[in-house]
C-alpha cells in the first residue's frame, strides 16, 4: 500500500485527541444525599450488566479511535500499488543546467534514478512514457510495458545546451492521458512547473552555487569577457583560445550575485575565440564561451567556362557564398578558394583538396528519350523538390563514375562522388542544350549539389554553442511535490480513500447504535 | 405548627388503630376486652364464676335462661410517634414534612382523648413527655420544633430500644426507612411488645424520582460513603428497579405486621395532600 498524500498523518493526532477525551471527559460532579443505600443497590443491580457496561465504553472508544483513524487514512489518500491499471509519464527537462553535478550525479541522472525508483514500485503491468523537454520534445518512449525498456531510455537522458520547452512535454503527457486513463505525470525539472497542469513537480536535488561566462567579444585586438557568479564571492581563472589556440590568462574576483568583465589581448587576424572559466563549478557547459572574432567569412566559388547567367545567378544564392568569375587557369592557379565550377573547359590539371563542380558534356552524343531521378538516398537528397516531368535535353555524355542522380534511359547523366578527400559532382550534358536552366528545377538543383559540395557550417555566432544566460542560475530549486495534484500516486493502483471514507461512515453508525443501546 | 384550617379538618377524623390498643386506665378507644362501660356488645348464656350483677333478668324473665349483658371496655391507648431524626431526614424537606405529619398524628390522638408522645430517633434518642388533651398539641408540636435531624440512625437498632412505659400501644415510625441495618426485625420488637405499628414513610422527590444529568458522585449524608454515578438511562433503570424493590420490601413488612403504611413525598404540600393520604392508608377515619 502506498499514500498519495503522506503528509495528511498529522490526522492522526486526532487518535490521541480521542483517547485524551476519553480520559479525560469523566469529571464528577458532587452532590450530598440524603441516603445512597439506594443508590449501592442500583449500582450492585448494574453489576450485572458491568461487564457490558465495560465492553460498551470499551466499544464506544474502539469504534472513535477506529473512525479518526480512517478519518488519518482517508486524508493520507491510500492506494494499492501498481495493478493493471497503472499508468506513469515521466516528463524530463534535459536543458543544459540539468547537466549541473549534484554530488556525483548531474541533475538528470537523479532524476532519472528517483522515476526508476517510482517505475520500480509500480505494478508489473503498468505502462511507462518518457517524454524530454530539451530544444525540442521528443516522446523518448511510448506506453511501454518493458521495465528493461525503461531502464534504458532512462540511462539514455542526456542534458542538451539550450532552455526546455516544458510546457510542450506536458502537452504531449496531457494528451497521452485522453488515451490512458489515470495518466500520472511526472515532470523533472529545477523550474518551477507550469500552473493548472496536474503534474507531480519532482526535482531531487539540491541548488548549487555557478559561475559563468556571459559574453564575449572582440574589437581592435582585444576580447571582452563577461563572467557571472551564482554563488558567493570567488576568484577565478580565466583563459582565452584564439582558433583554438591559448592567448592570454587573467584572474577575476567575482563578487556575490555579481558579474565582472575580463580583458584578453588577441592575436591579430583570429577568428575565433572561446573564453574560459578554469576552476571546476556545478555546470561545466557554461564556464566557456565562443564567439566569432571577425564577421562570418564568406565561401568564395570561382566559377570558370563559358558565360553562364543561369548558373552564376544559382550558385550566388546562398548567401555564405561569394562568387568570382575567373578563366580555368587562373582559377586553378589562385587556388585559395572553396569550391571550384568548371563548365565546358575541364583543366586538366584540377585544384587539390577543394570540392569541385564540373560541366562536362565533351563527346554528348546521346539522344535521351527523358530524364528522370536514380535511385538511391543520395538521388533522392540532391533531386529534392525537382519536378523533372518535361526536361529535356538535346544530347549527353554516358557517365560512368560515381554516383548516379539523374538518368537518361540507363545512362547515367548526373553522378556524384567522393575523390582524394573532397566531394565531385559531374554533369554529362550542357545545360545550354537543354530547357533546364530555363525551368524551376535549375537553381534547386545547383542549390542541392551546393548544398552537397560544401555544406553549410555551423554558424559560428555569438551563441551558437553557448548556452542560455537562464541555465546558469542553479541557487534555488522549486520543492518536489510528494503527491500527485489531480491522479493518483507513484505506481498507485486503487485508490482506497472512498472506501475508507464508506466505513467511517459505518463505523459512525455502529457507535451510534452502541451508544444508544446502552443509555 | 399546623395551621388552624387544617387541624379543624383533622377534628373530623379519629386514628383507626384500634386492634390490640388497650391502654391502662379508661378512655375513649375501644378495647376488645369485654368491660364495664355503658356501650352494650353482647349477649351469651351464663357460665358459673360469671359476674351475676351482669345477668339479664329480663330476658330471664322472657326466656327462663340466664343470659349475661357483654359490654365493650373503653380504654384510652398511648400513640408513641417513633420520628427518625437522623441526619437522613435533614435533606430534601422530609424533615419539614416527617414533623408535619407527626404533629398530625399526635393531633388525632390527642383529639380522640388518647395519650401521645414523641420519641427521637437518632444516636441519642430524645423522648417527650406523655400528653393528654388536646390542650397538650402546642407542647408536642414545640417539641419538636426543637428537634433537629443529626448523626446516623440503625433503625432496626432503634426500634428495639426504644422504652414503651405505657404498656401496649400504638407505634407510628415515621421515617424514610433507608437504614442499613433495615427495620424488620424492629417491627417484630414493637410488635413483641405490644405496639400497634403504623408506618409513615417519607421520602424525597430525588429519591422518589431522580433527575440529574450528567457524572455524579453521590455522597450520603450520614456516612459520607461516596458513589459514583454516570447519569443515564441503565443507571435510572436501575435505581428505579432498586426502589421498587425497597418500596415492595416496606410494604411487605407492613403486611406482616398489619401495620398501616403511609408514603409521602416531601416535595408535595402536606396540608393539601395529608388528609386523603392518612384516610387512604387507613392510618385515620372518619
Amino acid at each position: 500500500m502506498q499514500f498519495i498524500n503522506p503528509s495528511g498523518a498529522w490526522a492522526l493526532i486526532s487518535l490521541a485527541v480521542v483517547a485524551a477525551l476519553y480520559l479525560l471527559k469523566r469529571r464528577y460532579t458532587d452532590q450530598v444525599v440524603p441516603s445512597a443505600l439506594l443508590w449501592r443497590r442500583a449500582l450492585n443491580d448494574l453489576s450485572a450488566d458491568r461487564p457490558f457496561q465495560k465492553l460498551k465504553k470499551n466499544l464506544l472508544l474502539l469504534c472513535q479511535l477506529i473512525m479518526a483513524l480512517l478519518i488519518a487514512l482517508s486524508m493520507m489518500r491510500p492506494a494499492l500499488p501498481g495493478g493493471g491499471g497503472s499508468e506513469a509519464a515521466f516528463v524530463f527537462d534535459v536543458s543544459a543546467s540539468m547537466g549541473a553535478m549534484d554530488g556525483r550525479q548531474t541533475r538528470l541522472e537523479k532524476s532519472a534514478a528517483d522515476a526508476w525508483d517510482i517505475v520500480q514500485h509500480m505494478g508489473s503491468g503498468a505502462r511507462v512514457s518518457v517524454i524530454t523537454a530539451g530544444g525540442s520534445v521528443h516522446e523518448v518512449l511510448a506506453r511501454s510495458h518493458d521495465p528493461a525498456e525503461v531502464k534504458r531510455a532512462l540511462d539514455a537522458l542526456a542534458a542538451e545546451d539550450g532552455g526546455a520547452k516544458v510546457a510542450g512535454a506536458l502537452s504531449v503527457a496531457k494528451a497521452l492521458s485522453r488515451e490512458a486513463q489515470g495518466l500520472v505525470t511526472y515532470l523533472y525539472s529545477d523550474s518551477p512547473a507550469p500552473d493548472d497542469t496536474g503534474v507531480t513537480l519532482r526535482a531531487p536535488f539540491s541548488g548549487a552555487d555557478n559561475r559563468a561566462v556571459k559574453s564575449l567579444a572582440a574589437n581592435e585586438g582585444k576580447a571582452l569577457a563577461r563572467l557571472v557568479n551564482y554563488g558567493a564571492a570567488c576568484r577565478v581563472t580565466v583563459e582565452c583560445y584564439a582558433d583554438g589556440v591559448l592567448c592570454d590568462v587573467r584572474k577575476a574576483d567575482l563578487p556575490e550575485g555579481g558579474d565582472e568583465g575580463v580583458q584578453f589581448q588577441i592575436p591579430e587576424g583570429a577568428k575565433r575565440l572561446r573564453a574560459r572559466i578554469v576552476e571546476d563549478d556545478a555546470l561545466a557547459a557554461d564556464n566557456s564561451f565562443e564567439a566569432a572574432a571577425s564577421q562570418k567569412l564568406k565561401k568564395a566559388i570561382a566559377l570558370a567556362g563559358a558565360d553562364d547567367v543561369f548558373l552564376e545567378k544559382a550558385l550566388s544564392l546562398r548567401d555564405d557564398v561569394t562568387l568570382v568569375r575567373s578563366s580555368a587557369r587562373e582559377a586553378v592557379a589562385a587556388n585559395d578558394f572553396s569550391l571550384y565550377a568548371f563548365e565546358g573547359d575541364i583543366p586538366e590539371a584540377l585544384p587539390e583538396g577543394v570540392p569541385l563542380m564540373l560541366i562536362d558534356f565533351a563527346g554528348a552524343k546521346q539522344r535521351p528519350s527523358g530524364i528522370a531521378a536514380a535511385d538511391g538516398e543520395l538521388a533522392r537528397l540532391l533531386t529534392a523538390n525537382m519536378p523533372l516531368s518535361g526536361l529535356a535535353v538535346r544530347s549527353y555524355r554516358a557517365l560512368d563514375k560515381g554516383t548516379p542522380i539523374l538518368m537518361a534511359g540507363g545512362d547515367a547523366v548526373l553522378s556524384v562522388y567522393d575523390e582524394e578527400g573532397r566531394r565531385v559532382a559531374l554533369l554529362g550534358f550542357d545545360p545550354h542544350e537543354s530547357n533546364l536552366p530555363a525551368r524551376m528545377d535549375f537553381p534547386v538543383l545547383i542549390g542541392n549539389l551546393l548544398n552537397w559540395l560544401l555544406p553549410e557550417e555551423s554558424s559560428a555566432g555569438d551563441t551558437a554553442r553557448n548556452i542560455p544566460l537562464s541555465e546558469s542560475d542553479l541557487r534555488s530549486i522549486p520543492a518536489s511535490q510528494s503527491a500527485p495534484t489531480a491522479d493518483a500516486s507513484p505506481g498507485a493502483g486503487r485508490e482506497l480513500t472512498a472506501l475508507l471514507l464508506l466505513l467511517f461512515f459505518a463505523m459512525l453508525f455502529v457507535e451510534w447504535e452502541v451508544r444508544a443501546h446502552g443509555r | 405548627m399546623l395551621s388552624e384550617g387544617f387541624l379543624r379538618r383533622l377534628d373530623a377524623l379519629s386514628l383507626a388503630l384500634m386492634d390490640a390498643a388497650r391502654g391502662a386506665s379508661g378512655g375513649a378507644r375501644r378495647s376488645k376486652l369485654l368491660g364495664t362501660s355503658a356501650e352494650f356488645s353482647d349477649f351469651r348464656e351464663y357460665a358459673p364464676g360469671d359476674d351475676i350483677r351482669r345477668i339479664d333478668w329480663n330476658a330471664y324473665a322472657r326466656f327462663d335462661r340466664l343470659f349475661l349483658k357483654l359490654f365493650t371496655e373503653e380504654r384510652e391507648t398511648t400513640l408513641t410517634v417513633l420520628l427518625d431524626a437522623s441526619r437522613s431526614m435533614a435533606l430534601e424537606g422530609k424533615w419539614e414534612m416527617a414533623v408535619k405529619l407527626a404533629e398530625a398524628l399526635v393531633y388525632l390522638a390527642l383529639s380522640g382523648g388518647d395519650r401521645a408522645r414523641i420519641v427521637l430517633l437518632s444516636e441519642i434518642p430524645r423522648e417527650s413527655a406523655s400528653w393528654s388533651g388536646r390542650a397538650a398539641y402546642p407542647r408536642a408540636s414545640a417539641f419538636l420544633a426543637g428537634a433537629s435531624p443529626e448523626g446516623k440512625l440503625l433503625l432496626n437498632q432503634a426500634l428495639s430500644r426504644v422504652p414503651f412505659p405505657g404498656g401496649k400501644g400504638i407505634a407510628a415510625v415515621i421515617s424514610d426507612y433507608l437504614s442499613e441495618d433495615g427495620f424488620d426485625t424492629g417491627f417484630a420488637a414493637l410488635k413483641f411488645r405490644g405496639q400497634a405499628p403504623m408506618i409513615a414513610q417519607v421520602l424525597s422527590g430525588q429519591e422518589l424520582d431522580p433527575g440529574f444529568e450528567g457524572a455524579f458522585r453521590l455522597i450520603d449524608s450520614e456516612d459520607g460513603r461516596e458513589v459514583r454515578i454516570q447519569a443515564g438511562a441503565a443507571a435510572f433503570q436501575a435505581y428505579a428497579r432498586a426502589l421498587e424493590a425497597f418500596l415492595a420490601e416496606v410494604s411487605k413488612t407492613a403486611s406482616k405486621y398489619a401495620a398501616p403504611r403511609v408514603l409521602i413525598s416531601a416535595s408535595g404540600d402536606f396540608e393539601q395532600t395529608a388528609l386523603r393520604v392518612l384516610m387512604q392508608s387507613g392510618v385515620a377515619v372518619p
